[in-house]
């Protein structure tokens, strides 16, 4: 980024500081969902913001019987749907579709992989795209390694300008097939062009963590085990499984939104500042982290671990199905639905203190937020064991979503002749205070990837360190499988052995 | 009513507000004006702006002519629904002061002040009329505003502000909306000589074609605005000013680049296309040589709103993007000047050029 501002004096002093080189970005799996619903409303609100290079191109290759036509009026209609920007503005939509092509093919088909060659060179000689390439596999993940040997295979990798490929969770199901996936990766592209994308690495909330804890001087001194009592991170959904079913079935709460989310979330809170902004020296802190997460075993996890799957219940006054009465789901499912872990940290700054990390579908409510909660202040003065003024934890809470902002509790005398305390709350809200639209996550995603900027994406052995944890949790739980997996109402917190993990430490968990 | 009263006015309607409501503050933000007729666009550009940026809104309505000495004071809130759906609230305190009230405002804005929030000023006309005043505020302001576009008499009151933000600049950060609204400009402008595009070309252009179109009666503001985009060009490019030729419609400056050669500029009044066509329409940048001839465009399109970029060379035109563009309302200049928190050193360097500059044509 500074390098470009730096190369182009007209740059100085503009809010636009960060503008990629000209490229083509080629989409595999162009027709499905993610394509539809993120991806190309994506490069149209970068289009439409002036942020594309002057020189782009977009290649849509997909199985779907379409030709170019075809294939823009579907990401037309897609724009029109489920871009944040409307109405849309049709000389920019034109003139981006202008730059719109289609290949149909086969992923494992070395043919298509040709005709994409002949396609990308004819856009560097039509479109000066220079030889650039952004990659897009929004398939499934089996087909990670295929696409990317193929695209090797057939002159698309290596070549003249730079060539980068941009992968969707999840990055394998446990440390064997992580490193797979990163050593077939890895063949075919250098580690730097590769692209991990996970998207809560996208919103600003989270990109807020880093601002928060390193632009705050406040915090940083107090952020550690002598002050800091426990850590709770939250991604609670209201939403079932949907139509999701075959992938999740596979997957479970802890492959889906623990082992990558939230131990994201999770590596930002707790890592060393690093030495400066630049993605290495960030990526490097967060693996140093994950390595200090003390490893459970069979004992612990049983301690320290909770599963459940959702049956029948009310959700904001409406019945919603069990999980086992959903589309798709066998009848005997095993899959968790809800996970909730008790991890350590075995480093300076955090020996000693439990985080406790819980994600569940079909709870009381939705929301994802970090739980910074603060040791009581010494029983003396108002804290003593018969005193009739308890006081409470200061908590910082940082909410991801929805209503994103933070929060500080602490406690206050209310008015009055007797000595009563109560939590007050401090309130900072993202929309209340920063009222302009801020990007999508995936536009900021999409426009780091151009740019050659991997700040925001996962790097292979934190992948790989965060299965390392995992792999022995979900290995008991397969072989538990048979026996017993808890279940809980739809609409309530997850099972109550989840309640009892925190009450065991004379703990709760924080409603949201 | 006094000052006390009105802070407590304003804690007290915190208090009753629906619970739902929050109160957000940002900074504070003064507007001074002493112009009548401009209290309605006051009174409607206010609203828009604190939906994006709430803040404790100082108004001051100033009547320094009127014989009788008073100011007075009255709140009210703003309430608007933020991009989360919550409502929010934030208050506007307007002083109205009339006669020898009016240099008593500096004093009574303090006392209204959130504290520790940036303080943002934004004088509404020529503040050189009221220097002692605008004197006084820039003692704890930390931004000050104002727009260049309506200036007349330029030679001397450009030089009189030169005067004043080389005064104050090493505290209080300036904004001109007459530079403010050429963003678009010189972001399209930058797009040419991105890595990957013509990064070794910026330093090769000697040609400049500047045109522009102007409101009836107002040549010289406009003609100001299109000396600012070349000022830019010239601090960026390092390039030194030799000679002018003036004139209101066609004024020509000659200028040596870093290598010692010749750049050449002119800025071009053209007549009205559609009846309110105002500010820069079209820029060349061109590199000529014996060898090389190679035209960097920035045109705008008033039916479309667009701002289309294109390269010439001897092949030929190439159209490389169309960027939406519309004018920029006044308090999106606002949320846009007053996010920046640093200095604009650009712009002040091109101020200080636009000033010798101006001295020339």
């Amino acid at each position: 980024m500074h390098r470009i501002a730096l190369m182009n004096p007209l740059r100085e002093g503009l809010f636009r500081q960060r503008v990629p080189e000209p490229c083509a970005m080629v989409i595999f799996g162009a027709t499905g969902d993610l394509a539809r619903r993120k991806l190309v409303p994506a490069v149209y609100s970068l289009a439409y913001e002036g942020l594309l290079p002057p020189y782009f191109s977009l290649v849509g290759v997909a199985f779907n019987d379409l030709d170019i036509a075809g294939f823009r009026d579907e990401m037309k209609a897609a724009v029109k749907e489920f871009s944040r920007l409307k109405p849309i503005n049709d000389t920019v939509f034109n003139s981006l579709a202008d730059r719109m092509y289609f290949i149909k093919g086969d992923f494992n088909d070395p043919a298509t992989y040709r005709e994409l060659h002949s396609r990308l060179e004819m856009s560097d000689r039509e479109h000066g795209t220079r030889g650039n390439r952004l990659f897009y596999l929004s398939t499934a993940p089996s087909l990670f390694a295929s696409i990317a040997g193929n695209l090797k295979q057939n002159g698309l990798s290596g070549g003249q300008g730079w060539q980068r490929v941009v992968i969707e969770k999840p990055f394998g199901r446990d440390v064997a097939s992580a490193r797979e996936l990163n050593s077939h990766l890895q063949r075919n592209f250098c580690e730097e062009e590769i692209f991990r994308i996970d998207h809560y690495l996208g919103k600003e909330t989270v990109q807020n963590i880093l601002v928060l804890r390193f632009a705050n001087g406040i915090f940083e001194p107090i952020w550690r085990n002598q002050f800091i009592d426990h850590v709770q991170i939250t991604v609670a959904e209201t939403l079932g499984v949907g139509r999701r079913a075959g992938y999740y079935e596979e997957a479970g709460a802890l492959r889906d939104m623990m082992q990558n989310h939230m131990m994201q979330l999770l590596a930002l809170i707790t890592m060393e500042p690093p030495i400066n902004l630049q993605a290495e020296h960030i990526r490097n802190e967060k693996v140093k982290v994950l390595e200090s997460i003390r490893p459970l075993g069979e004992k612990e996890i049983r301690s320290q671990t909770v599963r459940g799957q959702y049956a029948r219940g009310y959700i904001d006054g409406k019945l919603a199905a069990g999980y086992r009465e959903e589309d798709g789901i066998a009848q005997q499912s095993k899959t968790e639905t809800f996970a909730c872990v008790k991890m350590f940290i075995d480093n300076w700054r955090w020996s000693g203190v439990p985080f406790y990390l819980r994600h569940g579908k079909r709870l009381a409510k939705s929301g994802t937020e970090i739980s910074i909660c603060f040791k009581k202040s010494p029983g003396i003065l108002f804290n003593a064991s018969d005193s009739e003024t308890p006081v409470d934890h200061n908590v910082l809470t940082i909410r991801v979503q929805p209503d994103e902002g933070i929060s500080l509790r602490m406690e206050a005398k209310a008015p009055g002749q007797i000595l009563q305390i109560q939590s007050v709350k401090m309130d900072f809200r993202f929309g209340s205070e920063f009222a302009g639209a801020s990007p999508e996550a995936y536009e900021r995603l999409l426009l780091d990837a151009m740019i050659g900027d991997a700040t925001l994406f996962i790097r292979h052995d934190e992948a790989e360190q965060s299965w390392r944890f995992f792999d022995p949790v979900l290995a008991s739980w397969r072989d538990e499988s048979a026996r017993f997996l808890p279940t809980y109402a739809a609409g309530t917190w997850g099972p109550p052995e989840a309640e009892q993990l925190l009450q065991n430490d004379d703990r709760d968990w924080r409603r949201l | 009513m006094s000052n006390s009263e009105v802070i407590s006015h304003t804690a007290s309607s915190e208090r009753t507000i629906d619970t739902a409501v929050s109160h957000a503050c940002l900074s504070n933000f003064i507007v001074f004006t002493e112009d009548p007729d401009d209290e309605a666009f006051i009174n409607e550009t206010i609203p828009q702006y604190v939906i994006k940026h709430p803040c404790r809104v100082i108004l001051i309505f100033a009547r320094p002519r009127q014989s009788e000495s008073k100011l007075e004071q009255s709140i009210h809130s703003h309430n608007y629904r933020g991009l989360s759906g919550r409502s929010a609230t934030c208050d506007q305190i307007t002083l109205r002061a009339s006669g020898s009230g009016v240099k008593e405002t500096a004093s009574a804005v303090q006392s209204l002040l959130v504290p520790d929030l940036p303080i943002n000023l934004w004088w509404r006309g020529m503040f050189l009329n009221q220097m002692p005043l605008v004197d006084q505020m820039l003692t704890f302001a930390d931004r000050f505003i104002y727009d260049g576009t309506h200036w007349t008499n330029l030679h001397y009151t450009v030089r009189q502000v030169s005067d004043c933000i080389e005064r104050y600049q090493s505290k209080v950060g300036f904004t001109n909306f007459n530079w403010a609204r050429l963003r678009p400009w010189r972001d399209c402008t930058a797009d040419f000589f991105d890595l990957g595009l013509f990064p070794e070309d910026v330093w090769k252009i000697n040609r400049v074609r500047i045109e522009f179109m102007s409101l009836p009666g107002n040549e010289e503001g406009f003609q100001y605005r299109s000396l600012l985009y070349l000022s830019w060009l010239a601090v960026q490019l390092e390039w030194t000013p030799v000679r002018g030729m003036p004139g209101t419609d066609r004024a020509q400056i000659e200028f040596t680049n870093k290598l010692g050669e010749v750049v050449d500029a002119e800025l071009i009044l053209v007549p009205q296309s559609n009846g309110a066509g105002q500010s820069l329409q079209k820029v060349v940048l061109g590199i000529e040589s014996a060898t090389r001839k190679q035209e960097f465009i920035i045109e705008r399109e008033h039916k479309g709103r667009m701002m289309i970029l294109s390269c010439c060379d001897e092949k030929g035109p190439t159209e490389l993007r169309k960027v939406p563009h519309s004018d920029s309302t006044v308090a999106d200049l606002l949320y846009r000047e007053l996010g920046r928190r640093v200095r604009n050193r650009v712009f002040e360097k091109t101020f200080k050029m636009a000033a010798n500059l101006l001295q020339m044509v």
